[in-house]
């Protein structure tokens, strides 16, 4: 591995400004809605929080920029990585969020709101974070979940895993 | 037994209807026309709620009335949320404290009393979503109404934060619930009617 914190941005890696004509990918666990009894929505609120690596909060919400991503990678990017039981996660657990980044930059919250590319490898340069202050967070995480809850097609599952296993099975046999 | 006789005496008592629980730490009390039935009894079976409910939750005791009974099926099968194991995410995903689903329940509890109390309106029960970081999601969401209230962990220096609107940022509630004190905050209760 080329780092010990997954968070922590490479040097020398050039940095660019995401247009807001662009668009991010955020990936969604589905299979985790068993652990919700009362709410089996997705996206919720939960998905754009920020997680807890090592005591410290993230610098934001991790995406992918679609620019170097498809939602395919995206998909294959899961299968090849391993959970904290040393598991290999199942890319059909997973759903993917689209969002236009000037509409996540025009939500109208109380705290600044942004898309960062934040590239934590060569092999991850579309890395990018949605990044909002903790105080203030709540109103953020429930208009986002807002803005894929009100265009639908924003939530993507391919209707055939047959290639994306494919690939991922070759990545996974190569490491 | 003596519990048993307490079932006899309240079945005599004309009540019909049972619901059956599954057996869990006595933290669930109900009360019946000859006393309070303190435990569960051993075949699974508890009274269907009487017109006041009796809720223990942690420390802390509460007399519901009948028209939030609902409240009390929802914080049983709630505590699942305990059960969650540490990355139940795929993603580090912590555990969910004990501490911060009593809270959780207590803040359910309180707020709805207090709307209830002060303005005779029963506010529907929230989604509870654990969150990765281990605090606990309560979202309220209908057509022209969204709250969420975020119940931290016990290490954290608030007790919640949350924010509400009538969408479109109509009528807009931010929410800093401090830590040690009452988690009702008047102007939250007053805000709570819309929903």
């Amino acid at each position: 591995m080329m780092m010990s914190n997954p968070q922590q941005p490479l040097e020398n890696i050039p940095i660019e400004t995401i247009p807001s004509e662009h668009f991010i990918l955020k990936r969604v666990n589905v299979a985790e809605i068993k652990n919700r009894w009362s709410s089996k929505r997705r996206p919720s609120e939960v998905d754009f929080m920020h997680r807890i690596i090592d005591g410290e909060r993230e610098d934001g919400i991790s995406t992918q920029w679609e620019k170097y991503c498809s939602l395919t990678e995206l998909f294959i990017r899961v299968g090849v990585q391993k959970n904290r039981k040393d598991e290999y996660m199942n890319p059909k657990h997973f759903k993917a969020i689209k969002l236009n980044v000037g509409d996540i930059r025009a939500l109208e919250v109380l705290i600044d709101v942004d898309v960062i590319h934040s590239p934590l490898s060569p092999d991850d340069y579309g890395h990018s974070l949605i990044c909002f202050e903790e105080d203030g967070s709540d109103e953020v995480r429930l208009k986002l979940c807002d803005l894929v809850e009100n265009h639908p097609g924003n939530l993507y599952y391919p209707e055939d895993f047959t290639e994306i296993i494919k690939i991922v099975e070759e990545k996974r046999a190569s490491k | 037994m003596k519990t048993v006789k307490k079932y006899k005496d309240y079945e005599r008592s004309g009540f019909s209807g049972y619901e059956t629980f599954q057996p869990w730490d006595n933290q669930f009390k109900i009360e019946s026309p000859s006393g309070i039935i303190n435990k569960v009894f051993y075949g699974g079976m508890v009274i269907k709620p009487a017109p006041n409910i009796h809720i223990n939750i942690g420390d802390d005791y509460y007399k519901i009335p009948s028209e939030l009974q609902g409240i009390a099926s929802f914080i049983h099968s709630s505590r699942a949320i305990l059960e969650l194991e540490e990355d139940w995410n795929d993603d580090g995903a912590l555990r969910i404290d004990k501490q911060t689903w009593i809270t959780a329940c207590k803040a359910i509890v309180e707020y709805s009393k207090a709307v209830w109390e002060c303005h005779s309106v029963v506010i529907p029960l929230p989604e509870m979503n654990p969150c990765p970081d281990g605090s606990i999601d309560l979202v309220w969401r209908k057509p022209n109404v969204r709250l969420l209230i975020n119940i931290k962990v016990p290490s954290s220096k608030i007790a919640a934060s949350g924010y509400g609107d009538l969408m479109n940022n109509d009528q807009p509630i931010k929410i800093v619930i401090p830590k040690n004190k009452s988690l009702v905050l008047d102007h939250v209760a007053y805000w709570m009617k819309n929903l």
